[in-house]
């Protein structure tokens, strides 16, 4: 049981963490939480199915759902956010959740509100693993999720373009000092949060279905383990992920099922109390 | 007489209303130190940005750089040029290490990667300390050594141009002697220099000729020695001592 457990956790853990990390990006470069995240994630859902019930092959019709997302990502930091960025923190946050609402309720008038049956990438038939019921999806899930997250750790710290997004995002006034254009790479990094999103839900949807209302209960989750991690760190997203779904498992699993969302929130909570800054997060000092 | 590297002519630069620089005119001739000098809130660090495209410039201005125009571009168009900048307070990426800072400055120049090496050669025998702690984050340094990451970081520019904005704020005089030191030897590997600095005549005394800017405008201009040897302007203006 407690394997099982454990593994549940991880698979749901490694979601969060996927969707957290999108969320980490886009706080650290923009300065912003975005609420509409979650819903980003949806859409990208949406545009993958729409792409496979046209017969597309599954592998093929994610690659391209994923570039479609990221130019919506695109499309929603030029037309939007840039307008408001200028004038106050709140504005820019109420802006992401307007965003939000805008998405959720358009995909209920376009896709309907029913939740439709997603594919899933991985057989969601248990193998037998040294006496273990292991899914396939599930390892497919965490695997995949980490993979991209190292993948972009490489990137921010190994390709010129992704080391900028990161300078940026530190210190814009001395990036842009050095030449480097700042509004491009926030720009560029919402996209990517986008794609990103779009992969999370594709691997989310063959477990909940895709429904436009899909976001509720992981976008939140996302935005828990950002700040338990520590806001802004690549790792620190990962590490709130886990932890919050290893928790949620097995706090559900061997206490009840009902407090599933408190077991998480509670942690949350706890974290804060003790570590204010969030778990990975130190305050890199300047001596000066 | 050599070639003029930077002019700049009848320069207004604004934030939102207000007007920082009244109509400025200056020019910096290939191989220079040029200082600029002046009191808190003249205007010395807007002409920075201005030449960098970081601040609102009227119409009617312009900024000449080795023959091309750079009002209306921004600062990513400007800095691969062959202009960088040695941020006021340093701007230092301090979460990164003194390598990584070093290669911020590559990143927009084309050149070889023989240049490459061959300046960050020049930079670790400039700076010694750099290449010791080149590991080390930035935020850990001193603030004599983070000035000096912030001096190689733009050498490792290969600029034609190198602005210096306050680089002996907040230094012990030692660290402040070295640093002008180091200004001396990076003109003497060809870079022309525009210094801006409060302290005056620390500034006069290497420069070639200098500007002293009040409220927005020039007001005086000459060789480092003829503004050094008048005493009535460092004390009027520079707030100096005789």
């Amino acid at each position: 049981m407690l394997f099982q457990f454990i593994l549940n956790g991880l698979t749901n853990g490694s979601l969060y963490a996927l969707m957290a990390v999108g969320v980490t990006m886009v706080y650290k470069s923009l300065g912003m939480l975005n609420f509409a995240h979650g819903d980003i994630m949806m859409i990208g859902t949406f545009i993958a199915l729409t792409i496979i019930k046209l017969k597309v092959p599954l592998f093929a019709s994610l690659i391209v759902a994923v570039l479609a997302t990221a130019i919506i990502g695109f499309l929603l930091e030029r037309l939007i956010l840039r307008r408001v960025e200028f004038s106050s923190f709140i504005n820019l946050l109420i802006a992401t959740v307007g965003v939000s609402y805008i998405l959720r309720n358009g995909a209920m008038v376009v896709f309907g509100t029913n939740p439709q049956r997603f594919p899933s990438l991985f057989s969601q038939f248990p193998v037998n693993v040294a006496g273990f019921k292991v899914s396939p999806q599930s390892i497919g899930i965490i695997l995949v999720s980490l993979t991209l997250i190292v993948a972009l750790h490489l990137f921010f710290t190994r390709v010129k373009v992704g080391k900028c997004m990161e300078l940026a995002s530190s210190d814009a006034q001395s990036a842009a000092m050095m030449g480097i254009n700042v509004s491009h790479m926030r720009f560029l990094t919402f996209g990517i949060s986008a794609g990103l999103a779009c992969i999370a839900g594709a691997l989310i949807a063959p477990l909940t279905y895709a429904r436009p209302d899909m976001s509720a209960a992981i976008g939140l989750k996302a935005f828990a383990a950002a700040i338990l991690g520590g806001i802004g760190n690549l790792w620190g997203a990962l590490l709130g992920g886990i932890i919050l779904g290893v928790v949620e498992a097995l706090g559900a699993g061997y206490i009840s099922s009902a407090y599933r969302d408190a077991f998480s929130f509670l942690v949350l909570f706890f974290v804060l109390f003790v570590k204010p800054t969030g778990l990975l997060n130190r305050k890199i000092e300047n001596k000066l | 007489m050599s070639k003029t590297i930077l002019s700049v002519n009848n320069l207004v630069s604004r934030y939102g209303p207000i007007t920082a620089l009244k109509g400025i005119s200056l020019e910096v001739n290939e191989g220079e130190i040029v200082s600029l000098l002046g009191a808190n809130g003249a205007g010395k660090s807007t002409l920075m940005k201005s030449i960098l495209g970081m601040v609102t410039i009227n119409s009617g201005s312009s900024i000449k750089f080795d023959g091309q125009e750079l009002v209306g571009k921004k600062s990513y168009q400007i800095v691969p040029l062959g202009i960088s900048i040695v941020p006021e307070g340093r701007g230092v990426f301090i979460a990164k290490s003194v390598e990584e800072n070093l290669e911020v400055g590559t990143f927009f120049r084309t050149r070889t990667p023989a240049r490459d090496k061959e300046l960050l050669e020049m930079v670790y025998t400039s700076f010694p300390r750099l290449k010791e702690r080149r590991r080390q984050l930035a935020g850990t340094l001193s603030g004599g050594e983070q000035q000096m990451l912030a001096v190689g970081r733009s050498m490792m520019a290969d600029p034609k141009l190198m602005m210096l904005d306050e680089p002996s704020m907040g230094l012990a005089p030692l660290v402040v002697a070295e640093v002008f030191n180091v200004i001396k030897t990076v003109r003497d590997m060809g870079i022309t220099i525009l210094l801006v600095e409060q302290n005056a005549k620390q500034a006069l005394k290497i420069a070639d000729r200098g500007y002293v800017l009040t409220t927005g405008e020039i007001t005086n201009s000459g060789t480092g020695a003829e503004l050094l040897a008048d005493d009535e302007l460092i004390a009027a203006y520079l707030g100096a001592k005789k």
